[in-house]
């Protein structure tokens, strides 16, 4: 479903030249778990917000579902942002003032769904989730853990090709980590093609495929224990 | 994304950041106001003036003492009345019996001669400007009577003379009772009352603090030799340039010299309304340097308000919104601010022209629909020109910066 072939990344630092992605090839097939572990600045990020058309690589080729997506304008590309990807940060990116609905709500406002359309379906992955009953619920008085659930709720509510995950459980503790661990079995479970970034070894293990990545390389690819 | 729902977002997160919101609309609010109130104002009072002088007649010529200096013919502006120059008044009842004479155009010629005087009615005693004229006084200034009946021709040779009161002195002596019939000492002479004005407004002139008489009473009775003006009716076919020009030359020609001036009545409506014009021209401008002041304010709460948000301008383009929707995001945050500032400030400007004319009954109270529309358009090009900057800014926000943004 995914390819990368040959991407890299540079940025400015002063006056040096820092190498963030070197040279990354990767293909993730449809219905995958493929988890990113790596030391900190090894470039993890950065590869999850290229594939997630957040960040533009120097240089390599990205094709979704053989679509060579870098071509696209920036209105598209916000486009096929919308429709085939769902994010989950681990800072939970909730407007802190809105209610959960309206959280869950934001990415379907930029899509052409009535009203009734876009509060039925989030009430639906509200439930997925377990927040069906905090729905008028202010994020801010939420706990970390039912912040993260109402992050991967408007992660899937546009019901996405490819959900990328950045540390979900990195803020959270023993109870929550397991809760969304299992969110994200359930996910792998129906079939959803996942990317998920983590220091969590729990987390990796759940994946079907572990990159380990180290200076903006992929030096070690493995099945984890979550293949079948 | 609709620009209903973009509205809708603005409502949000303008109900989100209240304070600096409110902060925003304040400026707008007293832009609105002042521009709203004095343009108001103004047109409100040239409407009285035009009105005024329109049932004063436009049909009128005055005779009045002094001279315009460096008068172009057929110009009366501005620099006419910066080259008015004062004089003592050489005009008089003769003047204006001739110009009748002479000129068959003239319909009517009434002199007014006038002095400071004090009116006494009892124990009650006024400060008046008793004042001799013609029977046709009343005719020329359509005057009303709110008690008895205008002089006539019989009280102009009687022993008792006889007197009309302006409004204010009758209030001043009699208060609310009947003044017809009644006796009133001026310079030492007792008057019998036959009549007193309704109130009347005119611009220029005072008709309520007067007592009236005839004309050949003021002059037997105080030190004042010449009118103070001389007002002519001509008549409905005539042109009034021409008849201006055979006044002119009755009254030279008599004098033998040109020691007064003449004004037509149209020329005062148009003088005052070149002054309108200039006095609307400057409120512009006043009012236009506080809205670029207030369009500065706005322009930078708002940036302020997108540096707060940057994490959620990145959270909504990484989840799919496009540059123009984030855009009219927050230009509709910016036009709904000035929106609800100039709508407030018209509400306010509406109360003070109520409370003016409460005070200033001459001066009307309405809300002129032009006002409304200049208003409306003076907030909404502010809010386009001064939220342009933020939205850009807004639009530049890339989302992977964003979502690092702490």
């Amino acid at each position: 479903m995914i390819s990368l072939q040959g991407i890299h990344k540079t940025i400015i630092d002063g006056r040096h030249q820092v190498r963030v992605l070197d040279d990354i090839s990767l293909a993730i097939h449809e219905g995958e778990f493929v988890s990113i572990i790596g030391p900190s600045g090894s470039g993890k990020s950065t590869l999850l917000h290229v594939l997630g058309l957040l960040d533009k690589p120097t240089d390599g080729q990205y094709f979704f579902t053989n679509e060579p997506v870098l071509r696209l304008s920036p209105g598209r590309l916000a486009t096929f942002r919308n429709r085939r990807i769902g994010f989950v940060f681990q800072s939970f990116m909730l407007m802190p003032r809105m209610s959960v609905l309206e959280n869950v709500e934001l990415p379907l406002l930029y899509s052409r769904l009535s009203r009734r359309e876009r509060r039925e379906r989030c009430i639906a992955v509200l439930q997925g989730v377990g927040m069906q009953d905090k729905v008028k619920q202010r994020a801010i008085h939420l706990s970390g853990g039912e912040k993260q659930r109402v992050a991967i709720a408007r992660a899937l509510v546009n019901d996405p090709d490819l959900i990328l995950a950045d540390e979900p459980t990195g803020n959270l503790d023993g109870a929550a980590k397991s809760g969304i661990l299992q969110i994200f079995s359930k996910l792998k479970a129906q079939g959803k093609t996942i990317v998920m970034v983590t220091h969590d070894t729990d987390a990796a293990a759940i994946a079907d495929r572990c990159l380990r990545i180290q200076s903006g390389r992929i030096v070690d690819a493995k099945l984890a224990g979550g293949a079948k | 994304m609709r620009l209903f729902r973009s509205i809708t977002l603005a409502f949000h997160s303008m109900w989100d950041y209240k304070g600096r919101s409110i902060l925003a609309l304040l400026g707008m609010l007293v832009s609105t106001l002042l521009l709203a109130f004095l343009l108001a104002v103004l047109h409100n009072f040239q409407n009285s003036v035009d009105g005024q002088v329109s049932g004063f007649g436009l049909r009128q010529i005055v005779a009045m003492p002094g001279r315009v200096l460096n008068r172009k013919v057929g110009q009366f502006d501005l620099s006419t009345l910066m080259s008015v120059t004062t004089m003592n008044s050489t005009l008089t009842a003769q003047d204006a019996t001739n110009v009748k004479k002479q000129v068959p155009d003239v319909v009517a010629a009434v002199p007014q001669t006038e002095i400071v005087s004090s009116a006494h009615y009892g124990n009650a005693s006024t400060e008046i400007l008793y004042t001799g004229t013609t029977v046709s006084f009343d005719k020329v200034f359509r005057l009303k009577l709110a008690e008895g009946r205008w002089l006539d021709h019989a009280d102009m040779n009687t022993e008792a003379p006889s007197i009309v009161l302006g409004a204010l002195t009758k209030q001043a002596l009699f208060g609310k009772a009947n003044a017809i019939g009644k006796t009133v000492m001026i310079k030492g002479v007792p008057f019998t009352v036959v009549g007193v004005l309704a109130p009347k407004e005119l611009i220029g002139f005072n008709f309520d603090e007067r007592a009236y008489t005839e004309y050949s009473m003021v002059v037997h009775t105080t030190n004042v030799t010449h009118a103070s003006m001389i007002f002519f009716s001509v008549s409905p076919h005539a042109s009034i340039d021409q008849v201006a020009g055979q006044i002119d030359g009755v009254i030279s020609k008599d004098h033998g010299r040109k020691d007064f001036m003449l004004v037509k009545a149209d020329e005062a409506l148009h003088l005052v309304d070149i002054l309108m014009k200039l006095i609307t021209a400057v409120t512009v401008g006043v009012v236009g340097v506080s809205f670029l002041v207030s369009g500065i304010g706005i322009m930078n709460v708002m940036l302020l308000v997108v540096n707060e948000r940057t994490r959620e301008i990145g959270l909504r383009k990484a989840v799919g919104a496009k540059s123009y929707q984030i855009l009219l995001q927050f230009l509709a945050e910016t036009l709904i601010i000035c929106l609800i500032g100039s709508g407030l400030g018209l509400g306010i400007s509406v109360g003070l022209l109520k409370l003016l004319g409460h005070y200033y009954s001459a001066i009307s109270t309405q809300m002129p629909v032009y006002v409304v529309q200049v208003s409306v358009l003076f907030s909404l090009v502010t809010g386009l020109l001064f939220g342009l900057s933020p939205a850009i800014k807004a639009v530049r926000v890339q989302p992977v910066d964003a979502l690092r943004y702490e």
